[in-house]
């Protein structure tokens, strides 16, 4: 990276840290510390839900998805609009009109002590451990720029964070949301029209999309019913549906964004704002990764995008093979490009026909370039059992750095840096209120002052910032990071959503049916897991089903 | 009666804005559908 890279990164990042601290300053009541004293206006509402969403995995490795696997996990977001619908109606009213801090603390309203406990433990489990896999996200980029071990950056990372975090409270994480999101948005557009611009002159943006539909990564939309396929209209529709619904109504890291709403129509305004743009905003940062894999039709595509890794092979005793490797797949490549050729001229010249033999074509160099990756992907395996073999999440960050303009790189990796905040941000907050609110509170103190509470939210903070990053260490070994974190959610999200269904719906269910049912759900979607009996999302539909069903069977036999 | 009547004009305000959101995913879905069938 150039100095003036450099320069806009810091100015963009501490411009922002800045502005949320001016924001926050002078917060001392829990309410203040926790909710941003509920004052927020629905728009503030609704970009503080995004920024929590959207982290820094959402540029990193939502682009390499694109990239790799075409548009199809924009389906994955199908059932969020449904979710918001169903949030306004039932849980921001409810939430609203009991006055909560976190989530859980109506379990205990409506159910009793364990449920709530239970419930807080299976999200802190959860959210201690996908927060930590956000922390691990951006500290790639620092490890890969700087050249530096990633243990280093990620403890940089993440101390930045906490600090951040432990200052400013609810109120500094709101605000420098709706400042982060609006950067990030300008900065997409910016860089979309980049990676076209960037395209051959001859090129245009349809051709691309040409390119890249005839290699099957316009792949937006599979009607199939299929349980194991991952992303299709159904899994998105269906089991969607129940994890943002979990996510959103039961996740205390976004419970707690919406909360701050001045009123139920602010709040529900928010929620409505995120139906509305979330599916368009993945769709459009998936298509800068279909848009990044066009463009490398043209242009030498690195046989593999984490240069640390290539690096350590170079100077191995699999040098030889590499170099070969590295020959055979520039060899596939030329004959790839020349397909890829021959397809823009059908193209200009409308030749169906044309079109469709060079299309085949085209798959079938594809796929020999893709068997030489793979063989690459083997040797570094070979060289180094522990080595990072997916690339995916390094695709987006080497097109940037090596391929844009000065000033813009500085400006790309600062919203990364800016996404990575904003979650990792709302994430130890929810922990650390959740530890108070529904432990420290609940079990230890009862009856303290605002100012003890502030004092352990701070310390709580500082605590699952440390858990967190020891977290981050380990999660390099978990693929593509944005699928390790969904299904991570997929594990707990399904039975938390049962009990807050339960607890809305079947008011005749008591405390201890619906404690026992959690139980039995958990051991069965983690079993059903582990057996890869079906596709991620569905076990958010499975725990939420098993919980409501077991929870009816045993009030009734209860009863008897 | 007052507070009841516009109870129900705030109702239906927001009955019409989720069906704003429902219609809106029905046109999006169609027209990923288009684009996938265009571009294929």
């Amino acid at each position: 990276m150039s100095g003036i890279d450099w320069l806009v990164l810091c100015f963009t990042l501490l411009s922002i840290i800045g502005y949320g601290i001016y924001k926050s300053r002078g917060t001392k009541s829990m309410q203040g510390y926790l909710l941003a004293d509920r004052q927020l206006p629905w728009y503030h509402v609704g970009f503080s839900v995004m920024a929590t969403q959207a982290s820094a995995i959402t540029f990193l490795s939502a682009p390499g998805q694109g990239y790799t696997d075409g548009l199809r996990f924009v389906q994955f977001y199908f059932g969020l609009p449904l979710a918001m619908v169903v949030l306004c109606i039932t849980f921001i009213p409810i939430f609203h009109k009991l006055n909560v801090y976190t989530a859980y603390e109506y379990l205990e309203k409506r159910f009793d002590g364990k449920t709530r406990l239970l419930t807080a433990f299976l999200f802190l489990l959860q959210r201690g451990l996908s927060t930590g896999i956000t922390i691990y996200a951006p500290a790639i980029i620092l490890s890969t720029i700087l050249g530096i071990d990633i243990l280093y950056t990620i403890v940089a990372n993440g101390v930045l964070v906490i600090s951040y975090t432990v200052y400013g409270g609810t109120k500094a994480v709101s605000h420098t949301h709706l400042l982060q999101m609006s950067i990030i948005f300008a900065s997409l557009f910016l860089a979309a029209w980049l990676v076209v611009h960037l395209l051959p002159e001859n090129v245009s943006f349809t051709d691309a999309l040409h390119i890249a539909g005839k290699m099957n990564k316009l792949n937006a939309l599979d009607t199939e019913f299929d349980l194991n396929n991952r992303y299709n209209l159904w899994s998105g529709l269906i089991g969607g549906f129940f994890l943002q619904l979990s996510y959103f109504g039961t996740d205390q890291s976004q419970v707690g964004r919406y909360l701050t709403g001045s009123s139920i129509n602010q709040s529900r305004m928010g929620l409505v704002m995120n139906g509305l743009i979330k599916i368009p905003m993945q769709f459009f940062i998936l298509l800068i990764g279909v848009l990044v894999f066009s463009f490398y039709q043209f242009h030498q595509e690195p046989v593999f995008f984490n240069k640390v890794e290539t690096e350590k092979l170079q100077h191995s005793s699999y040098s030889k093979e590499y170099q070969e490797l590295q020959s055979a797949f520039q060899k596939a490549n030329a004959y790839k490009l020349s397909c890829v050729n021959e397809l823009v001229e059908a193209v200009h010249a409308k030749n169906k026909t044309a079109i469709e033999s060079t299309g085949h074509k085209l798959q079938i160099a594809e796929a020999q370039s893709r068997a030489v990756k793979k063989q690459v992907q083997v040797l570094i395996e070979k060289n180094n059992a522990l080595a990072d073999s997916n690339d995916s999440n390094y695709i987006f960050l080497r097109f940037v750095t090596e391929q844009l303009p000065v000033g813009v790189v500085g400006l790309l990796i600062a919203i990364i840096f800016l996404a990575a905040m904003g979650s990792t941000a709302s994430g130890l907050n929810s922990l650390a209120s959740t530890t108070v609110i529904d432990f420290y509170k609940r079990v230890i103190k009862k009856g303290g002052s605002d100012a003890d509470y502030v004092s352990a939210t701070r310390k709580a903070t500082y605590a699952w910032g440390v858990f967190c990053i020891i977290t981050a260490i380990y999660a390099s070994k978990l693929g593509n990071l944005i699928e390790a974190v969904n299904i991570l959610g997929s594990l707990f999200y399904g039975t938390i959503l049962g009990i807050f269904i339960v607890a809305f719906y079947l008011r005749k269910v008591g405390g201890n049916a619906v404690f026992i049912s959690a139980l039995i759900a958990e051991v069965f979607v983690v079993g059903a897991w582990l057996m890869e009996l079906t596709a991620f999302l569905w076990l958010n539909v499975i725990g939420c089903l098993l919980v409501v069903i077991f929870s009816m069977a045993f009030q009734k036999l209860s009863k008897k | 009666m007052n507070e009841e009547h516009h109870n129900t004009k705030v109702d239906t305000t927001w009955a019409k804005i989720y069906a704003l959101v429902l219609g809106v995913l029905v046109v999006i879905i169609f027209l990923l559908y288009i684009f996938t069938q265009h571009f294929q």
